[in-house]
């Protein structure tokens, strides 16, 4: 015993060290506790794994050391998550993001670059003129098919809180979002501005409109949008859907679903210091019929959605993920397809069934290919234009 | 298969270093053969066929020469041996850089530029391999008992890839009396997982610093700025080197190896001389051995003394790779070298010893400039910013807390007189001394691992997907 703790140094390095090893035996172990040990549960997805092609080529170029390394790291279960949090959580306290896509500003209020580069004007612009068009096709079909649509512009964070940026920069005299506003007046489109909703919200209350930790729109700043779109959507519409209204906000300090994304993102060993996270609480009008939508979008329309659903102002609906995967509002659930690509197959299931089309776009990403894929597919299902473009209106 | 990879350190390592003490002794060596061939043979997989056969002509020069009654075949033997290795060494490093310097002739001779990749650790291993041919004609030792125990000298793999350079002579005794114990255990795990910290807490860190800096066009660079850079830099290099180092000795301990020590606080040497006995002492100490001093050494009149130096500093730039930034840094140091052998030596313990550290620390971030440039444009650039304080500078790039404080650390680490704080500390502390050393440096261990595993997660954003 006495020699045991005389080494008691070199018994820990030992354990430290083996840790990661005995994740990878444990995961052959048929028990619970074992299995527990050897799974790593880390937010977040990274590229799939090189596969292991053995080969005298591959060994010669190093592939084959490179993806076995990376599949026995992989491996190396709890242990690795625990390194990996306490390492994340140094690096938090010190003021740096040990994800690259994230940063870390003033207050320590965490960003995603894309957004930083879109307001600073790093990124290649779009062509507004050709996007706006393409929207306005898309309008005039969904209309020929007798169902409402409207057009949301989600807000990006970066633009709502340019000041909290770590490294301040100029912003761009000229964004997306600005030549693809003009661009949409020229056309007569309902058009939902997330970006003005936020902004008016920011302006007139003292609650954040988007959490400290999250890079999406919280409560406060997507109420607008939904009410918003209610409204035009009952425009469109013969029989008005049920109306939703905010009665009252709650500020707690507990951040659900994607309200800390970024946060998770960063794989903290702890939950963050508490700070303030605004819930709405909603009051359906009795009156209208919950709308049976068809949303296409982006990460954005996850909120929008589950408070229509929450609060029964959401009939059966789909949700194509950035016209990819498909999401099921059905019965009060919601069902999550994992598989991508399926949103073009289903569409003439879905369409046909619809009363009203959201197509949605974040201000950074008014090029996203999800839009022209959504064209495609559309003309493909009504038979209309050709070459996957739908004739002008 | 590199020192900080999770590979490594979770799965190899304690495999290794856990057979090792556990097995026979009589099989120890064979074990680690087979073991540093697997490690050499993971980053290199054809070259490491190339050293074997290499190192197995070693072994027939070797023979040769102790067999040889006449000291001319004697002499030819090592210079065949020799010029093997040489061959080897500038074959697979600088054949791109002899043509680049040649272009015109060889374009004119219609020669393509040949491709050669350069082998990993080529540098060390000839070196190493060279000694032996030099110690076994010298008489210093005798040759190698067996191709295994040479085999481990040439593969041990904690000093394979970045050294530090072993001396035949000095490895002979402790590989045929390969033995480990509970001690050489702690104490190398120990000394590894200072070089781990060193290395990744710090010095890959501030290396963030550096990179970003020697990237600026020169036009952008401000006098802050570059020095900001170049500290960075002279933070770096020490502590990436000094910490792979340790991770070596640390590691060959734990397998019941004692290798020399390679830095001795570089930054608190006073003059260049005194520099080169505390900055990669295992290189300076190959080239006074088995360059210098068979050059004539300081036994030749005071102009070869000069020319000696200079060309040995001159081999020590190109050794360190295949560039003219490289063969002016060597001459750059070989000139203030001289400078001390000159009269500067005599100079120094005129100054208060704070004076000559800084001074020569001064110098020394100088020549790093030199040494980190792509070019010497780049580095004509450099240091044109670090003396033009004046003008309009550019903004400091922005730096992150952590960057910061390992910066500082690293400079503050640097300039410390460690062992005779570790001297006052065993003094006033006693025995809580060591154990509170063990507690930081397992905390530090915790943190460097989880920085290991970090570069192998990188998240996408939207995790959805």
């Amino acid at each position: 015993m006495k020699a045991i703790t005389r080494h008691w140094f070199l018994i820990a390095v030992a354990l430290l060290v083996l840790a990661p090893a005995a994740a990878m035996v444990a995961r052959a172990i048929p028990l619970k506790g074992p299995q527990r040990f050897s799974v790593a549960k880390l937010a977040g997805v990274t590229p799939t794994l090189p596969p292991i092609e053995p080969s005298l080529a591959t060994l010669r170029s190093g592939a084959l050391q490179a993806s076995v390394a990376a599949a026995l790291t992989e491996r190396m279960g709890q242990p690795r998550e625990t390194y990996i949090r306490i390492n994340n959580g140094i690096a938090y306290a010190l003021g740096r993001s040990t994800v690259p896509s994230i940063v870390i500003g003033q207050n320590r209020m965490l960003y995603e670059t894309t957004y930083i580069d879109d307001w600073c004007g790093r990124g290649t612009p779009i062509d507004a003129e050709a996007q706006a068009a393409r929207i306005a096709r898309i309008v005039a079909a969904v209309k020929r098919a007798g169902k409402a649509f409207v057009f949301i512009i989600s807000p990006s964070k970066v633009a709502l809180y340019p000041e909290g940026l770590p490294e301040p920069c100029t912003p761009a005299v000229s964004r997306d979002y600005d030549r693809l506003r003009a661009a949409l007046d020229r056309y007569d489109l309902p058009v939902i501005d997330g970006h003005r909703l936020a902004q008016a919200a920011k302006a007139s209350q003292d609650l954040p409109v988007f959490n400290r930790d999250g890079i999406h729109w919280n409560d406060i700043s997507v109420y607008p949008a939904i009410r918003d779109t209610l409204a035009a959507i009952g425009e469109q519409l013969d029989a008005p859907p049920r109306r939703l209204t905010l009665s009252h906000v709650d500020v707690d300090n507990w951040p659900f679903d994607d309200e800390d994304d970024l946060a998770r993102l960063l794989n903290l060993p702890i939950t963050l210091p508490v700070y303030p996270s605004p819930h709405g609480r909603f009051t359906a009008s009795p009156e209208g019929t919950p709308p049976r939508l068809m949303v296409v979008g982006s990460s954005f329309m996850w909120q929008f959605l589950r408070i229509l659903s929450m609060n029964k102002a959401l009939g059966d609906s789909k949700f194509y993920f950035y016209f990819s995967r498909i999401v099921d509002f059905r019965d009060g659930g919601i069902f999550e397809s994992k598989v991508p690509f399926q949103a073009a197959p289903d569409l003439p299931k879905t369409f046909p069934l619809s009363n009203a089309v959201i197509l949605e776009a974040n201000e950074t990403a008014l090029g996203s290919p999800h839009i022209e894929a959504f064209e495609t597919a559309l003309a493909a299902l009504t038979g209309e234009g050709a070459n996957g473009r739908l004739p002008d209106p | 298969m590199q020192f900080t990879s999770s590979i490594f350190l979770f799965l190899f390592v304690p495999f290794v270093v856990a057979v090792n003490a556990t097995m026979p002794a009589g099989w120890r060596n064979t074990f680690l053969v087979v073991a540093s061939i697997f490690f050499y043979a993971w980053g290199e997989p054809v070259f490491v066929l190339v050293a074997i056969a290499s190192s197995l002509i070693d072994m027939a020069f070797a023979e040769a020469i102790v067999r040889s009654r006449a000291p001319r075949l004697r002499k030819l033997w090592l210079a065949l041996g020799v010029s093997a290795n040489l061959g080897l060494l500038i074959y697979c490093k600088y054949t791109g850089f002899l043509f680049d310097n040649l272009h015109a002739l060889l374009v004119t001779m219609d020669v393509p530029r040949p491709e050669v990749i350069l082998p990993l650790g080529i540098s060390f291993i000839v070196f190493e391999k060279i000694t032996y041919l030099v110690d076994v004609y010298r008489g210093v030792c005798g040759t190698a008992r067996s191709i295994r125990d040479y085999l481990l000298f040439v593969f041990l793999f904690p000093k394979l890839l970045a050294g530090p350079i072993l001396k035949f002579h000095e490895m002979k005794g402790q590989i045929e009396h390969h033995r480990v114990t509970i001690n050489d255990l702690e104490e190398g795990a120990f000394r590894f997982l200072q070089g781990l910290a060193k290395k990744v807490l710090v010095a890959d860190q501030v290396a963030v610093l550096a990179d970003q800096v020697f990237a600026m066009p020169p036009g952008e660079l401000g006098f802050a700025t570059a020095w900001l850079g170049a500290l960075a830099f002279t933070v770096q290099i020490y502590f990436d080197f000094s910490g792979y180092t340790d991770m070596a000795i640390g590691l060959a301990r734990m397998l019941g190896f004692r290798l020399r020590e390679n830095f001795n606080q570089p930054y608190l040497a006073v003059g260049f001389a005194d520099f080169w006995r505390r900055w990669h002492i295992s290189l300076s100490t190959f080239i006074r051995d088995y360059l210098y001093v068979p050059l004539g050494g300081n036994r030749v009149p005071p102009w070869r003394v000069y020319l000696n130096l200079w060309i040995c500093f001159l081999a020590s730039g190109l050794w360190h790779g295949a560039s003219w930034t490289f063969v002016i840094w060597g001459a750059f140091h070989g000139l203030f070298v001289s400078a001390d052998h000159f009269g500067m030596r005599r100079v120094w313990p005129l100054l208060p010893r704070a004076a000559g550290i800084a001074i020569t620390f001064f110098l020394v971030v100088i020549g790093w400039v030199l040494f980190r440039s792509a070019s010497l444009a780049q580095a004509g650039g450099f240091l044109a910013a670090m003396v033009t304080p004046w003008g309009d500078a550019p903004p400091l790039p922005w730096v992150q807390l952590d960057t910061a404080l390992c910066l500082v650390a690293g400079l503050v680490l640097s300039f410390l007189p460690l062992g005779a704080m570790q001297h006052l500390g065993r003094r006033i502390l006693a025995r809580a001394l060591p154990v509170a050393q063990q507690l930081v440096m397992l905390c530090f261990a915790i943190w460097a691992f989880g920085r290991v595993f970090t570069e192998t997660f990188k998240p996408f954003i939207y995790f959805r997907f």
